[in-house]
């Protein structure tokens, strides 16, 4: 698979400030890719990098195989979803979709067959919507017009910054499956930047996660999610508990300041090393007796809060270490736990993964 | 590539240039037709332009004694005065009216104001001709028949200048009013203050850089004012702007002109700076 | 309602009143067949009749007008170019440059008039002040004010709008003719309609900066109010003059508000 989009080094600083630090990637032909953080980890600068709507003050980006540092936005070739949509408010849905065709020279007597087709493709009848103002239009269709715009000149990436932030709960789930969708009927590779992870999970091939100017890890959504490899990325993707130990050398986890000792499968990079252990609530079963695991503790539940389809407890193990596990109401079994029982909770070796202490 | 897009694609290089090339026609009129002249007008008070109009190596201050003769000095007092007293009153009738309209009277707001800002558009000669209608008017039917007038004496010239200048005190104490969080004013009741005593510890305090500014959009121009005096006041009224007048299009004495308007200009600005430093707090610019 | 809100609202009817009553009587007066002030003594179209059959007034009107359009044009397009550089990029004595740009607004104006006209006295025009002398000192005081407006506007622009022009396609010439141009429209008319009225109702810089032989509307008004004072003519011109300029508010407003 080739490359689409390359950053090689590429860092940013704004003053004294360093948005972007060293970040290097790949983006591959047809690709869903998102770039996913919190507020101020780099990923709008880096996407706006992309773009070339800021100059980055070291690195190389490269656009199908050519460095492109010093070619405006305007001669990139790339498409563009803002945050806040942009949207020419002078303009109305036909004029805005075809504005890029214009600047782009395409032969005039296409303008509205490329129009119409890529208003069919957002599921928007030409017919009706073509001469709205955009005013008119409420804010998912917005969304959609403001994606047509920027694909209709068909660029080999489209770069959406948070598109779906300002959106309603049930409308931006919608629209996650819409572009999903949209990206596979279309084949452009999609960079998309987004905060919440929940999105970055549901239409990612891969995902980038970043955090204070750096990529913390790559990969796809299952692997970031199942193996991260750092604290940050285990702590920011999904909920964890961590326990603090040293990783020895025949497949123990020793516990700080504790008597456990826990099985663990430990690359071997960590054998000797002070690490953190990293087990998600989903991943601990909890009931009144375990039998065949790996790692059976005993221990009390503090705390016991129903959420609707599950149950979230906080148990505290021998030795003051707490964790939290989270138990499917269906199980019937385990089901009714109250402060105060005395239960055993346990995973299999696997459930569980090593990240640096820091 | 053409050659403009050739030019265009160089300029783009050198980001640095942008900037200046935008500024250059507009900063150099200025330049040429407002910074200059100010200071060709300090050459003539210092007696370095020659009555043939040319330069000349130079420098006096002969004129600038003269500017502070009694007589000039005295009238400059009182435009001083007279500008301060337009400033106070218009800050005590139109405080009330911003307030009255940012805070009373929600749904008319923008009404209103638009009909405060109306007389803003139509020129001082002509607002100054309309008080004159009516002042003559009420000069010959009211006052005359009660022994005295207004026109040609200090009070139409008071007048005169609030009516002027009130709506330069009511636009930016408006602003500052409205800017106001009303759940301020809303707090300091439930903590106790009534009406009068949340005005004065709370509003006001924190709508001081309206005040200020009102202040001293009204004090400045008020000093140099010519057609108010003109019109409305006798010759006990004269103020520095007719005295300015007259020195260039009466007897045309270029040099004495040009330093008692410089000292007039001085001495306002030392007024400004030390309300600015003691009395007026922040500025709303 | 309280006491205090009855009175507050009185009081500014009050003012209402007092700032609004002369302006009323004087445009009443204006159609009023006698002579003197105070005697009613009918309605009549007289005295703008006679107005219109001056050649100094149709004179006055037309150069107030010339003057004042073409100041418009230029002063906005210095405005333009000034806030344009000013709000979007960052060099070394932007603040003071800033600064210089409000001194025309807060300088005395009779002050700036008389630096005009030993300006042009200098430069040996004493004989040709005039029309050109006038238009020059009227777009050196405009300029600010257009500034002020426009730098405002531009401040509060959607940037993102430009960005995606640019991401479509559009260089920086064809963004900001296509889009930053089209949207700044209101505000560039507003700054017009302001520099227009500071020039057409300007007093001080025309009065000493103008020869024989070129009179603008307020110099007609003074001409006529020294020599005879309130008389039911002058309140005719006045009352068009008003009449121009009231129009040219309600204008503002309306661009003001987009």
């Amino acid at each position: 698979m080739s490359a689409e989009v390359e950053l090689i080094e590429v860092r940013k600083v704004f003053g004294d400030v360093v948005a972007v630090d060293d970040v290097s990637f790949e983006v591959y032909k047809n690709e869903f890719f998102s770039m996913l953080g919190p507020s101020g980890c780099g990923k709008t600068t880096t996407l706006r990098m992309i773009a070339g709507l800021e100059e980055p003050t070291k690195g190389i980006i490269k656009l199908r195989g050519n460095v492109v540092n010093d070619v405006p936005p305007y001669k990139r070739r790339i498409g563009m979803v803002f945050q806040h949509l942009a949207l020419f408010p002078h303009m109305n849905v036909y004029d805005n979709i075809c504005f890029g065709l214009k600047m782009q020279k395409f032969p005039e007597s296409e303008f509205k067959s490329r129009v119409y087709k890529i208003l069919e493709v957002m599921d928007m009848p030409p017919e009706i919507f073509a001469k709205r103002n955009i005013r008119q239009l409420s804010g998912g269709q917005q969304q959609r017009v403001a994606i047509a715009r920027a694909l209709v000149t068909e660029p080999t990436v489209l770069l959406l910054d948070e598109p779906l932030g300002p959106l309603d709960l049930k409308i931006r789930q919608r629209m996650q499956i819409e572009l999903k969708r949209i990206q596979r009927t279309v084949g452009t590779t999609f960079i998309y930047v987004t905060h919440d992870q929940g999105e970055a999970l549901t239409m990612s091939d891969r995902i980038a996660v970043m955090n204070k100017g750096r990529i913390e890890q790559i990969g796809a959504a299952k692997e970031i999610y199942e193996r991260p490899k750092t604290k940050f990325v285990a702590g920011f993707i999904g909920e964890t508990n961590f326990i603090e130990g040293l990783c020895n050398s025949d497949g123990y986890f020793d516990v700080k300041n504790s008597p456990f000792k826990i099985v663990v499968d430990a690359p071997s990079e960590f054998v000797g090393k002070n690490a953190l252990l990293s087990v998600r609530p989903e991943k601990i079963f909890v009931a009144k007796k375990l039998k065949n695991m790996d790692n059976i503790f005993d221990g009390t539940v503090e705390d016991c809060i129903y959420v609707g389809s599950f149950v979230t407890l906080r148990i505290r193990l021998v030795g003051d270490v707490e964790l939290k596990a989270q138990v499917q109401v269906a199980e019937s079994s385990l089901a009714d736990f109250k402060v105060g029982d005395k239960v055993q909770v346990g995973w299999p070796k696997e459930n569980a993964t090593i990240v640096p202490l820091e | 590539m053409s050659i403009s897009e050739l030019i265009f694609e160089k300029i783009r290089k050198r980001k640095k240039i942008i900037p200046f090339l935008f500024l250059l026609l507009p900063l150099g009129y200025l330049l040429v037709f407002f910074f200059s002249p100010m200071i060709i007008s300090l050459l003539y008070s210092f007696g370095a332009v020659d009555k043939y109009y040319h330069f000349i190596f130079n420098f006096t201050l002969e004129y600038y004694l003269q500017s502070f003769s009694p007589t000039v000095m005295v009238i400059l007092g009182r435009s001083l005065l007279i500008a301060g007293l337009t400033a106070v009153c218009c800050f005590l009738l139109g405080y009330p009216v911003a307030y009255t309209i940012a805070i009373k009277t929600r749904r008319y707001r923008n009404v209103l104001m638009m009909m405060v800002i109306l007389p803003y558009w139509v020129s001082f000669l002509l607002r100054i001709y309309a008080l004159m209608n009516i002042l003559q008017l009420l000069d010959m039917y009211v006052f005359g028949r009660l022994g005295f007038s207004v026109v040609g004496t200090i009070w139409g010239v008071m007048l005169g200048m609030i009516y002027d200048y009130i709506p330069f005190m009511i636009l930016p104490l408006y602003a500052s009013v409205e800017k106001l969080d009303v759940s301020l004013i809303e707090a300091s009741k439930t903590l106790g203050a009534g009406p009068y005593r949340t005005f004065f510890h709370v509003t006001l305090p924190l709508t001081m850089p309206g005040v200020a500014a009102g202040i001293i959009l009204v004090f400045v121009p008020c000093v140099g004012e010519f057609l108010v005096p003109y019109f409305l006041g006798g010759p006990s009224e004269y103020m520095i702007g007719n005295v300015i007048w007259d020195l260039f299009l009466k007897v045309r004495s270029w040099w004495f002109g040009s330093a008692v308007s410089t000292v007039m200009l001085a001495i306002t600005l030392a007024v400004v700076l030390i309300y600015m430093k003691y009395g007026g707090g922040e500025m709303a610019f | 309602m309280k006491f205090g809100d009855i009175f507050l609202k009185v009081f500014t009817f009050a003012i209402f009143a007092l700032i609004y009553g002369p302006i009323v009587v004087m445009v009443l007066f204006s159609f009023n067949s006698s002579r003197f002030l105070g005697a009613w003594t009918g309605f009549t179209i007289n005295w703008y009749v006679k107005l219109f059959e001056k050649p100094e007034v149709w004179g006055a009107l037309y150069n107030s007008v010339v003057v004042a359009a073409l100041t418009a044009v230029i002063s906005v397009v210095f405005g333009i170019l000034t806030a344009y550089a000013m709000v979007r990029y960052s060099f070394r004595g932007k603040g003071v440059i800033d600064s210089l740009l409000y001194i025309p607004i807060i300088i005395p104006e009779i002050a700036e008039a008389l630096t005009l006209l030993l300006f042009y006295l200098l430069l040996g025009w004493g004989f040709g002040l005039g029309f050109t002398t006038v238009l020059l000192g009227h777009i050196a005081y405009d300029i600010s004010y257009c500034y002020v407006v426009l730098r405002a506007r531009l401040i509060g622009f959607d940037r993102s709008l430009e960005e995606a022009a640019k991401t479509l396609g559009a260089n920086e010439i064809q963004t900001f003719f296509r889009i930053t141009l089209p949207l700044l429209m209101p505000g560039i008319l507003a700054a017009s309609l302001l520099a227009f009225t500071l020039s057409y109702d300007d007093f001080y810089k025309t009065a000493f900066t103008t020869g024989p032989g070129f009179e603008t509307l307020p110099l007609r008004i003074w001409a006529m109010a020294r020599k005879g004072g309130v008389t039911p003519e002058l309140n005719a011109l006045t009352t068009i003059a008003l009449g121009i300029s009231m129009s040219l508010a309600l204008l503002y407003q309306k661009f003001s508000k987009k």
